[in-house]
């Protein structure tokens, strides 16, 4: 290369060397430019309120909790940006078991307009799984208001009201996501039970065979429809049902009682033998070994079986029915009084029990009724339903100190 | 029962992851009666599939009743929805069995009255012609239920009693073809909700008495509107809406009136009282009495031979279902299922509950045994009405018929008429529902109440006559094949009540024992012929025939040839 003196250069020379050197500066300039064009535009793009909610909901995804927390943090430092902001953050306090905290945020960024059908509906499942089912239903209902198709609104809807007690509304709301979610198993099983609980057999059986068309692999359900059909004293049927299920202590004590209808004793009772080998402590099998003993005259074997049944379980007016007949026929008189007495102490309750229910599901704000069924529900030692019922009590009136206290109790027992 | 079963847990997690005079003692006499159509050869054959066919006879008949609730007054009254009886007794000594029906009733402006009843004269084999008119049997001042028939003023002439609603109405049988309302002066001062009613000598003093159940507490003051299902606003109420009431039970005091005596009678305080039977359950020679309540429990009353009761139901096992609780029990019988000569009890029951049979196992104590003899798999989609032990195959043990259809106008899980059910009894191991092969009849759903058997032609087996709701009475004629041997016996009681209520009969044929015992009350609101009915099946003979009346005395007779009625007197 040719190497220039510039001192030595002519006029010309001089003018195409300062043209050369505009020439070098102009890229240079072109080159800084486009470096700050790329640079704002990368800034703009990744540092833009939109984006950092999308970064803010794909970290929610991944459970990236920090990720989460600085974009809502910089998106409520973010004028017009607030509510996203709230938003994220109510989601991850939601996913962290933190939802009186997330409650507060999803509230608030409800009030943006395009983010309320999410708010609301997280807001009603952390509202609904704090107990709060009133509120649960009536942010279910915000969001349902914006967009009546939202499933999963109705979801947490049918979920308050169902543990409110008030059945039937949420029976509404499980036959309109059963419909609006055509492939989902799980409403039309939810619905199966529920009429199974209310004896409505030919509705369950109907329930749990739509169940089963959106998803066979259910064996529980299968056992669930076994069971209805053999109430409905279609036994031959449950049978078959029942010879496709995986051999359980449920489908063994079942398949026992379908057995015993047809007549088929001697294979009713081998079948409660495996049942109780499978879980020797399986009350329903034991209560039925000991029915089936009873029916065949061996009343020896039918008081033991019984004696431990009601051992196992308390709290059960049959068991205390079928022991008093067992006692009885040995001749122990006074026993027999005595398990008769208890089993007409459960029922009683039993009864008041089921009026209650009933009550419930139409009297849907009277947490007193439902104080009620949580005190009977625990004398009958079902601890669980009685926890159901205080907190659908404590639900209507937050102030129910005696459902409140009753329910530490509980806490506090198991 | 409702129960909230599913934990919140579960609900979540399945929706988001995402008066009786006492005039006649007949001598003691075996009399074979004079069969009007024996069959002079039966087929004989063993089998224990004989058919089972029972066919509708209604028009041919000529009785033309229909018993009549007025439910299209739109009340949706509970009375509406306990329908009415029937009684099987031959009212003229003719030897013809004739039937008498009550009417029922009607509504009117906060009060009810009755619709006359009915009696049909049998004047040749399956002809009958009503003589309600002439007979002066028809008005009604209640709103009518059931009949309980027997010779409660010992002429020799079966009484008719009516039940209702607001009170009892006592026909006396003049013996001249004509009765009369002796009501007001029996002391039958009932005014109650009276359902079904027996008579038995409960006292043991030789003089029938009167066992009264009754219902609930219903009267246009208590009268809730209940809500139907979807799409019906109104139904019937169901019976937990109502209290119970209190039976009642009247000694008969031999001169025509009749004393309350419930409160030595030890009855218990309330119950639902619907079917009613009085038979010696325990056989300690006394009558005991056995009432099937709605929805609460059941009584057994055990007659300690005085007329004063111990309910034994809790400890015998006869007072609920085999799961221990009370069932809604309609109709009731007593009868010897398993030939083991000891009577068990049979009741008919509300849908979603089995039938009960409970086998008596002797000492009090009784076994729920529908699943095992079969019954259970029978379906609990019924609800049960009138019934009968009926050896209606004359295989020498006892069928069981049972009328069926539903309380309310608009029920959901089960249709509001009912097909009636023919248990078929394979030798006390198990009975088969033959209801489908069993005639034309029972192959139709109705809506079927009380229930009566009787042998209407004296052919030797029992037929059936049934009353429905606002439907034709229905008149069904025993035409099992193949005909098999048969025995009939009348009991005259002498020195018990002529009636022989709580008699009993023992047919020894072979190594087979078969009882049959003459009961008060029974089925649903109805009287049956008292006549007792043995299948021989293909024996010529009973070996030896034991009756026992209620009195204690004993009659053994021995070698007696089937195909014929025999009419036996109490020795005295």
């Amino acid at each position: 290369m040719k190497q220039s003196n510039p001192q030595l250069m002519s006029a010309p020379d001089k003018q195409i060397s300062s043209a050369r050197r505009l020439r070098g500066r102009w890229w240079i300039v072109f080159a800084t430019a486009c470096v700050t064009v790329v640079a704002a535009f990368w800034l703009t793009r990744n540092l833009s309120p939109e984006n950092a909610y999308r970064r803010g909901r794909a970290a929610l995804l991944t459970g990236d909790r920090e990720t989460v927390l600085r974009e809502a943090e910089s998106l409520i430092q973010t004028p017009k940006y607030q509510s996203h902001g709230w938003l994220l953050k109510g989601l991850l306090l939601s996913r962290l078991g933190k939802l009186d905290q997330a409650i507060t945020y999803l509230e608030k960024s409800a009030e943006n307009e395009s983010l309320a059908i999410e708010a609301n509906t997280v807001a009603a499942q952390c509202l609904y799984q704090s107990g709060l089912y009133l509120q649960a239903i009536q942010a279910s209902n915000r969001a349902l208001e914006r967009d009546e198709r939202c499933v999963d609104a109705r979801r947490w809807l049918a979920a308050a009201y169902y543990d409110l007690g008030a059945v039937t509304n949420a029976v509404e709301e499980l036959e309109r996501i059963s419909v609006e979610a055509p492939a989902d198993p799980r409403p039309t099983r939810l619905l199966g039970l529920i009429a199974r609980d209310s004896e409505s057999y030919p509705d369950a059986i109907q329930y749990y065979r739509e169940s089963l068309t959106r998803d066979t692999n259910q064996p529980e359900v299968v056992a669930e429809l076994a069971e209805c059909l053999m109430k409905r004293n279609q036994p031959a049927e449950a049978l078959v049902i029942l010879g496709q299920c995986e051999p359980s202590a449920v489908v063994l004590t079942l398949t026992a009682e379908c057995l015993s209808r047809v007549g088929r004793l001697k294979e009713a009772h081998d079948s409660l033998r495996n049942a109780l080998r499978l879980e020797p402590q399986f009350f329903p099998a034991m209560l039925a070994l000991g029915k089936l003993h009873l029916d065949q005259g061996n009343n020896s074997d039918a008081l033991q079986v019984l004696t431990d049944a009601v051992r196992r379980n308390p709290n059960d007016s049959q068991a205390h029915f079928q022991l008093s007949q067992a006692m009885h026929r040995a001749g122990d008189k006074q026993g027999a009084d005595r398990e008769l007495q208890q089993m007409q102490e459960i029922q009683a309750l039993e009864r008041e029990f089921s009026s209650l229910h009933a009550a419930a599901a139409k009297e849907p704000n009277d947490a007193a009724l439902r104080f009620r069924a949580g005190e009977v529900a625990r004398q009958l030692g079902k601890l669980k339903l009685a926890r159901l019922w205080y907190r659908a009590a404590l639900a209507i009136d937050p102030s129910d100190i005696k459902s409140r206290s009753a329910l530490h109790e509980l806490d506090r027992s198991t | 029962m409702l129960f909230r079963i599913i934990a919140a847990a579960t609900a979540v997690a399945l929706l988001m992851i995402a008066g009786c005079d006492k005039q006649k003692a007949l001598p003691v006499a075996v009399a074979p009666a004079a069969t009007r159509r024996a069959d002079p050869s039966p087929n004989v054959t063993t089998s224990q599939t004989g058919g089972i066919v029972f066919r509708d006879r209604t028009a041919e008949s000529q009785i033309r009743f229909t018993y009549r609730n007025d439910d299209e007054h739109s009340d949706f009254s509970i009375l509406e929805s306990l329908g009415g009886g029937v009684a099987i007794f031959d009212f003229d000594q003719d030897g013809r069995k004739d039937v008498f029906l009550p009417g029922g009733g009607l509504f009117g402006d906060r009060q009810t009255s009755g619709l006359p009843s009915s009696l049909f004269r049998q004047i040749a084999d399956w002809r009958f012609v009503e003589v309600t008119g002439p007979t002066l049997i028809g008005p009604s001042r209640h709103y009518s239920h059931g009949a309980a028939v027997a010779d409660c003023n010992e002429d020799g002439f079966d009484d008719v009693l009516i039940t209702g609603f607001g009170g009892l109405t006592l026909y006396q049988n003049q013996g001249d073809g004509s009765f009369r309302d002796v009501t007001a002066e029996s002391k039958l001062d009932d005014r109650l909700w009276s359902s079904s009613a027996a008579w038995g000598d409960f006292n043991g003093d030789g003089v029938l008495d009167l066992y009264v159940a009754h219902y609930g507490d219903w009267s246009f003051d208590k009268h809730p509107s209940c809500e139907g299902p979807a799409g019906h606003p109104r139904d019937v109420c169901p019976p937990r809406q109502f209290n119970g009431l209190p039976d009642l039970i009247y000694f008969g005091k031999g001169d025509g009136e009749f004393d309350d005596a419930t409160a030595e009678a030890g009855l218990q305080p309330d119950g639902k009282g619907l079917g009613v039977v009085a038979a010696d359950i325990d056989l300690d020679g006394d009558l005991d009495v056995y009432v099937c309540n709605d929805t609460v429990a059941n009584f057994l009353y055990r007659n300690d031979g005085r007329g004063h009761f111990e309910d034994i139901s809790l400890t015998s096992g006869t007072a609920f279902s085999d799961r221990g609780t009370p069932d809604g029990s309609m109709g009731v019988d007593v009868g010897d299922y398993n030939g083991d000569g000891l009577p068990d009890i049979w009741v008919t029951n509300y849908e979603r509950e089995n039938n009960a049979l409970y086998r008596n196992l002797g000492n009090g104590i009784f076994r729920h045994v529908s699943q095992s003899m079969g019954i259970s798999a029978i379906g609990a989609m019924y609800v049960g009405w009138g019934t009968r032990f009926i050896d209606a195959d004359l295989d020498g043990d006892e069928d069981l018929f049972v009328s069926n259809s539903h309380v309310i106008r608009f029920p959901v899980d089960t249709p509001r008429f009912q097909r009636p059910l023919m248990l078929e009894n394979t030798n006390g191991t198990r009975f088969v529902n033959v209801t489908e092969r069993s005639g034309e009849y029972l192959s139709l759903t109705h809506a079927g109440r009380g229930v009566a058997t009787g042998d209407l032609d004296g052919d030797g087996d029992e037929d059936i006559v049934v009353s429905h709701v606002n439907e034709s009475a229905a008149v069904l004629s025993n035409e099992s094949t193949p005909k098999r041997n048969w025995f009939v016996v009348r009991l005259i009681g002498t020195s018990s009540a002529r009636s022989a209520i709580g008699a009993r009969a023992v047919a020894r044929i072979g190594d087979k024992s078969l009882t049959r015992q003459i009961r008060g009350g029974s089925s649903y609101l109805s009287t049956s012929d008292k006549s007792l009915h043995f299948g021989c099946d293909s024996a010529a003979q009973i070996d030896e025939l034991t009756v026992t009346w209620i009195s204690g005395g004993r009659l053994v007779l021995h070698n007696i040839p089937c195909n014929q009625v025999v009419t036996i007197v109490e020795p005295k």
